[in-house]
């Protein structure tokens, strides 16, 4: 049986018996394992809602979150499967994850400890290696404490898992613009080192993508990697947040160190607003210090940057100190507009695939949707598929999705953009200092 | 402190409200008793322009810690925010009789007798204030403000120049130094400060606002109008009422003398006639003078998107009126002139309540006026088939105008 024929099955089981825990259960483990995080997440929480104590819905959430990089949530859950008496082994795990990733080594080794006690088949030498557990003498670090003298470069309690992205500029519809861009500052100069030399172009600096929410900065990033088949770093608001509080520089230099050991990589800094703002009250004491490594570590000061590619997203790009776009940091900053028509029928077709559809004339919901940004689209089908449902549990027939279901749901989304661009708008007119705002001028259409 | 709380402190510190409500809330799972943790989750929701639900948080900190002056201090915030300013002085001037030496507290209750018309009342709290913390950005910042709306030009003058000294990258003092001139009638140097200020920080509002008072102050007629409302302004409420009503009833005394001995109406009717322009005038400066803003390449994307609309629909309905005038020459109907009489008073009304911000104030005026154009086109319709009861409906049309030009003032007043 296929991996989607088990789901429609499990779907299927749950449609005669939806209070069926344990069943849901096994469908929204079935989802997790196929990476179907979103699915996952939702058959969770419907377990939990109905059996709000169920120990194996909870791990399973956190596992979700955990997932996605929503840490903090994780662990609220993890602590609720530990506290709740008899953890599994699995949980235990978890925990120790997750206290290693908050910086409580010695609360990371218990738990880890607790796991192995319980389940000797759930020991995981990696991850023990880098706990320290039972280590040799000569090891840096014991039982989660780093011993003193060694090294902080390598320092693997701060390094960031680095991920090979499948995904390449193919497979990011439209923003030719932008992946011309990328290439020539990005891709030729790693592909091709020998001309850019020859020109004596020196090779090196960021890119900083700033749009809209939800229109795909990750993705292009991610995309970057798998183009010049690089590794990829990526590091979340929470991380970076997690710098202000406790050993914050050790962990920027840990996150650049694994970076450069695992060559050629791209560094992708999301939200680094959080990081590189020029908010007066984040230049105190910590946060100045933050800030200062981050440039020191942009510029290469300590070590070589070659075949290492940062690039960082933002939302906010005017909240960001002037001194990260000097030459060789930030230097080009580049719009990422919702997406275009073309896109935007694309992103619908990937959402709607697997999805039952007749007739769909998705170059009419495209020209409807103008505005919407990815995160929007994926509403707007999950919006026509809910409104679908609602039918479906009445009726008990599975009506295919149409157009007509599609531009009902988009009737009642508000694009996210809006608010965006509302604010966009007023910094492009009022503070386009050096024409850094030009793209947004130009897609709003307005002329000065 | 729980995790989430530090994160939350955090993520309140680079503006991300969402996500520091978001930790709040998880924060607040946990401890639901945290009166601090409720006051800040009240100042993300009323910066995400959900005031309820501010509300409901900054009492709820009240309600867990009413010996504490912060919760006190929130709860003024939110409802100052949501132009409750009667509720939102008392909440100040609790937090102030907890702690009086907070200039911060004294800044809030400053704030919202601005609000409720009582400038002189707020400069003495913002001196207040000063007393406590001369150095404090925001009382020096508002001082020059009120000064400049009090009309004491020479020392808002020195007040303004020293923050400009002080902080030149200060978009609130750029703000300041352009209302400043505009009172002073000086509207080429007022809109430069408006632009600087705006450069600074293109979120300020009150820049905003300046620079489109700045750009429609370059004719002659809205720098007339706009002497007459930066006088009024500095009037106690009373005296304001005295002067519009005084006028008021200094034309009707002129029309009847005119009316009894026709022989001084040669010079009476000159004031009669220039009384009547510029009440015209006062009702429909405003929008008219917007709508040739859309000439200026600034000024369309400086008008807010409230402020868009609402001229979009009074120049409309000015439009209605000026067919009905000129239609009169071309049928010898009056008909057209009554319309274009009710489209001047509804031009007076309509602006201020599609501009309204508040949306519970909007609510109340929008149909207010809705109805009573309905009121009126019936009144019309009426006349136009030589019924008598139309006449006498316009009259009554008349006074329902008179209530609705004094609504939206009741309602702000009301401060609820």
């Amino acid at each position: 049986m296929t991996d989607d024929a088990t789901i429609q099955a499990l779907r299927a089981a749950l449609a005669v018996s939806p209070d069926n825990v344990p069943l849901r259960r096994h469908l929204a483990d079935a989802l997790l394992r196929l990476g179907r995080d979103d699915e996952a997440e939702a058959e969770f929480r419907a377990c939990l809602r109905s059996d709000g104590g169920d120990p194996e819905a909870r791990l399973g959430l956190a596992r979700v979150f955990y997932r996605r990089g929503r840490f903090d949530e994780a662990l609220v859950l993890i602590e609720e499967v530990v506290d709740g008496g008899q953890p599994s082994a699995a949980a235990l795990i978890l925990q120790a994850r997750l206290l290693h990733r908050r910086g409580d080594a010695a609360g990371a080794v218990t738990a880890y400890r607790a796991a192995v006690r319980r389940d000797p088949a759930s020991a995981d030498q990696d991850f023990a290696a880098q706990l320290g557990v039972n280590a040799e003498h000569d090891s840096p670090v014991a039982d989660g404490r780093v011993r003193a003298g060694a090294d902080a470069e390598i320092d693997s309690a701060s390094a960031a898992p680095v991920e090979r992205p499948k995904i390449n500029f193919s497979q990011v519809g439209g923003m030719e613009d932008l992946k011309e861009a990328i290439r020539l500052k990005i891709i030729h100069p790693i592909k091709r080192p020998d001309l850019f030399k020859a020109y004596g172009k020196k090779i090196g600096g960021g890119i900083l993508l700033y749009g809209p929410p939800g229109c795909g900065k990750t993705h292009l990033a991610r995309a970057v990697a798998g183009e010049i088949s690089a590794g990829f770093i990526s590091i979340g608001i929470n991380d970076v947040l997690d710098m202000w509080i406790g050993s914050s520089e050790r962990n920027l230099a840990g996150i650049f160190a694994s970076a450069r050991a695992n060559k050629p990589c791209v560094l992708f800094f999301d939200e680094v607003d959080a990081l590189a703002a020029s908010r007066s009250d984040m230049r105190q004491s910590a946060g100045r210090q933050v800030i200062n490594q981050f440039l020191a570590e942009l510029d290469g000061a300590q070590a070589d940057n070659e075949g290492l590619l940062v690039l960082a997203a933002t939302n906010a790009p005017w909240h960001i100190d002037s001194a990260f776009r000097r030459p060789g940091r930030f230097d080009r900053v580049l719009f990422v507009p919702p997406p275009d028509a073309q896109a935007r029928i694309e992103i619908l077709r990937v959402h709607l695939t697997g999805k039952p559809a007749v007739d769909l004339d998705l170059a009419g919901v495209a020209k409807k949707t103008d505005g919407f940004s990815g995160a929007d689209l994926m509403a707007v089908v999950d919006q026509a598929v809910e409104a679908k449902l609602s039918v479906a549990l009445k009726t008990g027939d599975i009506a295919p999705l149409t157009s007509k279901d599609l531009l009902t749901a988009a009737k009642q989304h508000r694009p996210t953009c809006k608010e965006w661009f509302a604010s966009a708008r007023n910094h492009a007119l009022y503070a386009n200092q050096g024409g850094l705002y030009d793209e947004v001028l130009e897609h709003l259409g307005i002329k000065r | 402190m729980s995790a989430q709380a530090v994160r939350a402190r955090q993520l309140m510190g680079i503006g991300r409200w969402q996500a520091a409500a978001e930790a709040l809330q998880m924060a607040l799972a946990e401890d639901p008793e945290d009166a601090l943790n409720h006051a800040l989750l009240a100042q993300c929701w009323s910066n995400l322009d959900r005031p309820a639900d501010a509300r409901r948080e900054a009492e709820r900190a009240v309600q867990l810690a009413p010996s504490h002056p912060t919760s006190h201090w929130v709860l003024g915030q939110v409802l100052l925010a949501d132009q409750r300013t009667a509720d939102a002085e008392r909440a100040a001037r609790e937090a102030l009789r907890l702690d009086v030496e907070d200039a911060d507290h004294h800044h809030l209750l400053a704030a919202i007798l601005a609000q409720r018309d009582q400038a002189s009342a707020a400069l003495a709290q913002v001196d207040a204030g000063l007393a406590v913390d001369p150095e404090h950005r925001g009382l020096t910042d508002f001082r020059g403000a009120l000064l400049t709306r009090l009309g004491r030009h020479d020392e808002a003058e020195s007040v303004i120049a020293e923050g400009l000294r002080r902080d030149p990258d200060a978009a609130e003092h750029h703000a300041n130094a352009g209302w400043m001139h505009l009172r002073q009638r000086d509207h080429a140097r007022a809109a430069q400060h408006f632009s600087e200020a705006l450069r600074l920080d293109p979120t300020d509002q009150t820049a905003r606002a300046g620079l489109v008072e700045a750009l429609k102050a370059r004719y002659l007629i809205y720098r007339i109008f706009l002497a007459w409302l930066f006088w009024l302004a500095t009037l106690s409420p009373t005296a304001r009422w005295v002067v519009i009503l005084g006028g008021y009833l200094a034309y009707r005394f002129a029309s009847r003398v005119a009316d009894i001995y026709p022989q001084w109406s040669l010079w009476l009717s000159p004031v009669v006639w220039l009384y009547l322009g510029f009440a015209f005038l006062t009702w429909t400066a405003i929008p008219v003078f917007n709508l040739l803003l859309y000439a200026h390449p600034l000024g369309r994307h400086a008008l807010s998107d409230r402020e868009r609309s609402a001229t979009l629909g009074t120049s409309a309905v000015i439009g209605v009126g000026l067919i009905g005038v000129a239609s009169y020459p071309l049928t010898g109907h009056a008909i057209g002139l009554l319309i274009a009489l009710i489209c001047a008073q509804a031009s007076a009304v309509l602006y201020p309540a599609l501009e309204e911000a508040v949306a519970r104030h909007r609510r109340i005026q929008v149909p207010a006026c809705a109805m009573w154009g309905l009121f009126q086109m019936t009144a019309l319709a009426l006349i136009f088939a030589e019924e008598t009861t139309g006449a006498r409906m316009l009259t009554w049309g008349l006074y329902g105008w008179i209530a609705l030009i004094f609504l939206p003032s009741v309602l702000s007043a009301r401060g609820r």
